[in-house]
């Protein structure tokens, strides 16, 4: 288990944290094709 | 942040980077099914009405179709009728042809032959043509010679009436003189006087009658040969009278003065000393003394 840090409450942000937000940028990419090709039939699933 | 953690974030954000790159993907070369359907059924619309109105125009069509079927099997079987004819005309026409290559056959022999004839009257109206020439060169040779002969003729002709002349005058004269050797009581028949030449022919006959004169001596006989046993006058017989087998007497010659066809008369030119003729007594001209 870490170690909670005293001096700071707040933790600084490193690399991993900036992938983690390339990641959810590129979900929310890939979720806008999908609602643009859902778009394109209607939203209409049969 | 752990170890795993880490991990765990990396592979988050590579999930994350493959979502994004699929989703992209899709969206990039996806196909619009749905307008596509929609094209399609207002293609296959359209495809029906034009497949209704072909269908209606393949009614039309199989209703002409079947009207001009009727009519071409009507035709069909005019013109099989008329096929039949045709071809009852072309067997006759082929043996017609047949009789016809026959007859060419034939005539093509015969012209050949005539040909061959012509070829050789040709021939020969060229060889008869030379011997024209010659002919004609000869007939005009022999109208020279004709020419010639005719002036021989003429000449001859004029000799002819000469001579025809003379021969006159000889016959003038021949009768003149026959005349006058008759009236000497001579021959003038020239195969009696010939006959009389020769000598007589070897006959026998019979004293038929004498004649004796003043001195009661016989001068003429008559016997029973004449000129058909071929006497003439002129010949000498002698007088024969056989007595016996083998003996006979002789009386006398005569010289034959007159005759007829069986009976001739003798004059007494050498009388015998001892005999006297009588009838009945022989003549014959195989003796000769």
């Amino acid at each position: 288990m870490s170690r909670r840090s005293s001096a700071s409450s707040d933790p600084v942000p490193d690399i991993y944290v900036g992938l983690l937000f390339v990641a959810v940028g590129a979900l929310l990419t890939g979720i806008v094709f999908l609602a643009l090709e859902l778009a394109s039939y209607g939203w209409q699933f049969q | 942040m752990s170890y795993v953690g880490k991990i765990l974030v990396v592979i988050q954000l590579v999930l994350s980077l493959l979502f994004m790159t699929f989703a992209g993907a899709v969206f990039t070369v996806h196909q619009n099914w749905r307008a596509k359907h929609d094209q399609l059924s207002k293609t296959l619309d359209s495809t029906r009405g034009e497949l209704n109105n072909f269908h209606e125009e393949l009614v039309n069509a199989r209703r002409e179709f079947e009207t001009k079927l009727a009519e071409e099997i009507q035709k069909a079987g005019t013109l099989d009728a008329r096929n039949k004819t045709l071809e009852v005309q072309v067997t006759q026409l082929t043996s017609q042809n047949e009789q016809l290559q026959q007859q060419q056959a034939t005539q093509t022999g015969l012209a050949e032959s005539k040909a061959q004839e012509a070829m050789f009257r040709q021939q020969e109206a060229e060889k008869q043509r030379v011997e024209n020439s010659k002919m004609q060169t000869r007939l005009d040779e022999l109208a020279g010679e004709n020419r010639e002969l005719r002036d021989t003729l003429f000449v001859k002709e004029e000799a002819y009436r000469v001579l025809n002349r003379t021969y006159e005058s000889g016959l003038a004269r021949l009768a003149f003189l026959t005349q006058v050797v008759s009236k000497a009581g001579l021959e003038t028949n020239p195969e009696v006087v010939a006959k009389q030449a020769a000598p007589a022919p070897p006959v026998d006959g019979l004293v038929t009658r004498i004649r004796t004169n003043r001195a009661n001596r016989v001068e003429f006989v008559e016997i029973s040969l004449g000129s058909d046993d071929g006497l003439v006058k002129g010949n000498e017989m002698d007088v024969i009278r056989v007595i016996g087998q083998d003996r006979s007497e002789w009386l006398g010659r005569i010289r034959i003065v007159d005759l007829g066809p069986d009976w001739a008369v003798g004059e007494v030119i050498l009388p015998s000393k001892n005999g006297i003729i009588k009838g009945g007594d022989n003549v014959t001209t195989k003796l000769r003394i």
